[in-house]
C-alpha cells in the first residue's frame, strides 16, 4: 500500500538554502545473494524500494519489497518480458539440469 | 510538468500507466496540482490493491523527481477485469480533467480508449 502523499509530485526544493543539507541514513539496498549462490529457504536475496527485480520461482517479496528464498537452492537472476528482471531459486537438482 | 503516460493493451485496454516529475504550481506544501494528481494516483493503486485481487508491480522514487509507474502484467496480456480497468479510466478522466485547467503543470499522453460498461 502507497503512503498517500498529497505532496507526491511537488517541487522538493524549498527557497533558501538553508532548507538543505539534510539527507536519510543509506539503507544499503540491493543485491544480498549473487546469481549460482547456493542458499537456504528465507534467506534475503535483494532488498530495494518497489519492485526494481520482480520476484520469480521460488521467491516470495515481503513487505518492504524485499525478495526472499522460499526453498533451498541456486540464486539465478533472470530477464522478465522486455525491460524487467526477476530473480528465481531452483533446488539443486532442478539448477543441475 | 507532470507527465502522466497510459499503457494500452491490443483490446485499448490499460494495463499500466507512468506518472513522472513535479507539477511546478507552488511549493512544496502548497501545489494543489500537484495534490490533486497525487491522490488521484495513489488512491486509484491503493483501491486495486485492497478491492481486486489483480496482480501487479509498482516502482516509486518520491526523493528525487515524482515517479511511479504501475503495471498489470496479465491485464498487458490480454486478461480481463472490468474493476480494475473501471478505477484506472476514472483515473485518467480525472487526469484529463485537471490537464483541462492546469494544461500548463500536467500533460497526460493517452491512445484513447474508454470502458465499455
Amino acid at each position: 500500500m502507497l503512503r498517500l502523499d498529497l505532496q507526491f509530485f511537488a517541487h522538493k526544493k524549498g527557497v533558501g538554502s538553508t532548507k538543505n543539507g539534510r539527507d536519510s541514513k543509506s539503507k544499503r539496498l540491493g543485491a544480498k545473494r549473487a546469481d549460482g549462490q547456493f542458499v537456504l529457504a528465507g534467506n534475503i536475496l535483494y532488498t530495494q524500494r518497489g519492485t526494481k527485480i520482480h520476484p520469480g520461482t521460488n521467491v516470495g517479496k515481503g513487505g518492504n519489497d524485499s525478495l526472499f528464498a522460499l526453498v533451498n537452492g541456486v540464486v539465478r537472476y533472470e530477464r522478465l518480458g522486455r525491460d524487467k528482471k526477476k530473480v528465481s531459486v531452483y533446488p539443486l537438482a532442478e539448477a543441475a539440469e | 510538468m507532470i507527465k502522466a503516460e497510459i499503457f494500452r493493451n491490443k483490446d485499448f485496454v490499460i494495463y499500466g500507466f507512468r506518472v513522472t516529475g513535479h507539477a511546478g504550481y507552488e511549493e512544496d506544501g502548497e501545489d494543489i496540482v500537484c495534490s490533486a494528481v497525487s491522490i488521484l494516483v495513489i488512491n486509484t493503486i491503493n483501491c486495486i490493491e485492497k478491492f481486486t485481487k489483480e496482480k501487479f508491480s509498482c516502482d516509486s522514487d518520491e526523493e528525487n523527481v515524482g515517479y511511479i509507474a504501475f503495471y498489470l502484467t496479465d491485464i498487458e496480456h490480454g486478461a480481463k477485469n472490468h474493476d480494475v480497468e473501471l478505477l484506472l479510466e476514472s483515473m485518467l478522466y480525472g487526469l484529463n480533467n485537471i490537464e483541462k485547467g492546469y494544461g500548463k503543470y500536467i500533460k497526460v499522453f493517452d491512445k484513447g480508449g474508454g470502458v465499455v460498461c
